[in-house]
């Protein structure tokens, strides 16, 4: 089964760290992409600042065009940041890995995948 | 760097948060200076013995709050402290509690709307935050703004007086004057970003805190006005100059210029980003001078190698800008490209009529002494580099004019 461990984060958290806490951080999200690599198929994706996000909505309606605006910017305090989809057992296992990368800084939500495909490069 | 620059480095890292809290604590910008300064002064007798302290800017925070209390002690009776006019609520105190209520209390925007008090003329504004937020010395906005020194420092006295005696009506802005008072905030954001780029003298080149400040608080910005595409452009622009950061300078502070600079070293991702912002910006077909910019650090950006530039697109954009922008400065930017895509001749055509109006400013003498180089008028390129050295360049800038003026003379 494939789950995807979704990131949240304040805005300018992360930013905001000492240097050195950013480094471990990144190590933290090394390790994981080292060991998932390892083992086989895997997603990884860290998304840009919501600043640079628009929004496609629906113009109301079949006859009309969509509304496309900046955003989104729910006035929420936590926003969707990046994310992994990892090959796992159990869900027990997904949360194991998880784990390391909700310490004190964002939520993270464990969520199986329906369906999944594509391919990434490394190199946007 | 000596420790003495490597100390400097970090004031100019504090400087806007201290001198931003200092001003909401005793609402006296004089003051908050005045007790900024001689905190530092002190770090300097202490740090180089004892080392850096653990977190600087709390001790030079709390050095200056406790002189700030002793001299208001002997200054005035408490009473009149609590009833000081508060010099830091201005009309948009309704839109920084937005930060405030995120979770993003923000002292220094804070200070910035402050120094764009409307009472103030625009160049006023700028002169003041130069000053109050980026810490540079009278002479160095003289410098900046083309003026003398002299008349920078009663400009900016009598802008420290406007602010401390004007009343402001607690009324909540119209939409062109939140419009225009935002505008002058972004402004200010350029400039210290502009003084961090490039310092404008010392022995510091780069003051790369004072980047990372400009960064912080454009993203802040566009956090609260998400739609604006000016502010989209600028914080684009601000990503794809910082990109460049590690490969400006040499180990020892000399300048590397972008033709020769390793690109290996530019920060993909900032520049990922900043052209993604830029994009974005763009479909608002809402262009100005702050896209425009960022185009142009784009078209570096996309550049694989210098001969890879597309020259001929700058050309343009630059062209673009001076409709926004009709300075002299700009025309020289312009006038850089077109010797790229024209030739040298052609450049120095455009820079002629400007002679009188950057006489003093040294990158006009620097770029045409390049030009001239370019021609073989090793006398004359050797003349212009001269005087460029003459007009208060950096450390990093001496050395490399003085490099050009060896080669000039050897070419003779």
């Amino acid at each position: 089964m494939y789950y995807s461990i979704l990131i949240y984060m304040a805005d300018g958290v992360f930013e905001s760290l000492p240097q050195e806490q950013q480094d471990a951080f990144m190590e933290i999200h090394r390790d994981i992409q080292e060991t998932q690599a390892a083992k086989g198929d895997y997603a990884v994706a860290r998304l840009m600042p919501v600043t640079n996000a628009v929004t496609v909505r629906d113009g109301g309606g079949p006859d009309k065009a969509p509304l496309i605006v900046d955003g989104p910017f729910a006035e929420t305090k936590e926003r969707f940041v990046g994310f992994y989809v990892v090959d796992c057992e159990t869900l027990d296992e997904a949360i194991e890995i998880a784990k390391p990368l909700a310490a004190g800084y964002g939520a993270i939500e464990v969520r199986p995948v329906g369906w999944g495909g594509g391919v990434l490069s490394t190199d946007p | 760097m000596t420790e003495h620059a490597w100390i400097e480095a970090h004031f100019a890292e504090i400087r806007p948060k201290a001198i931003a809290a200092l001003n909401r604590q005793f609402r006296d910008l004089d003051l908050a200076e005045e007790l900024f300064a001689s905190s530092c002064l002190k770090a300097l007798q202490s740090w180089p013995g004892k080392g850096l302290p653990d977190d600087p800017f709390a001790w030079l925070l709390t050095v200056a709050r406790n002189a700030g209390r002793d001299t208001l002690r002997r200054q005035k009776p408490a009473d009149v402290l609590a009833a000081a006019p508060a010099a830091t609520e201005t009309p948009e105190t309704g839109y920084i509690e937005r930060l405030d209520e995120r979770g993003l209390r923000d002292d220094v925007l804070r200070l910035l709307f402050v120094c764009c008090h409307p009472a103030l003329s625009p160049q006023d504004q700028s002169a003041l935050a130069l000053r109050i937020v980026a810490g540079l010395s009278v002479d160095e906005i003289a410098r900046a703004f083309l003026v003398k020194p002299k008349a920078m420092e009663q400009r900016i006295t009598r802008a420290k007086k406007t602010i401390g005696r004007a009343n402001i009506p607690f009324e909540p802005p119209t939409l062109t004057e939140r419009h225009d008072r935002l505008k002058s905030v972004t402004l200010m954001i350029y400039l210290l970003f502009n003084e961090g780029w490039s310092a404008s003298s010392g022995e510091v080149h780069i003051k790369a805190p004072l980047c990372d400040e400009a960064i912080r608080l454009v993203r802040l910005l566009l956090t609260l006005f998400p739609s604006i595409s000016e502010l989209m452009g600028l914080l684009a622009l601000f990503l794809l100059q910082h990109a460049r950061a590690k490969a400006r300078l040499k180990p020892n502070g000399d300048v590397i210029l972008l033709d020769d600079q390793d690109r290996s070293l530019w920060d993909g991702a900032m520049i990922a980003e900043g052209k993604a912002l830029l994009e974005k910006a763009l479909r608002h077909g809402t262009p100005g001078p702050y896209q425009i910019q960022a185009a142009i650090a784009a078209v570096h950006a996309d550049a694989k190698t210098s001969q890879d530039t597309d020259w001929q697109e700058l050309a343009q954009l630059y062209g673009a800008l001076y409709r926004y922008e009709p300075t002299p400065v700009v025309k020289l930017n312009q006038a850089a490209a077109v010797a790229q895509v024209r030739g040298p001749q052609a450049a120095l055509d455009m820079l002629d009529p400007l002679a009188e109006q950057l006489a003093d400013y040294r990158w006009y003498h620097a770029t045409r002494a390049g030009l001239l180089e370019d021609l073989h008028l090793f006398g004359d390129a050797r003349a212009a580099y001269c005087k460029a050295l003459s007009l208060g360049p950096t450390h990093a800038e001496k050395r490399f004019l003085a490099d050009k003026i060896a080669a000039c003379e050897k070419n003779l």
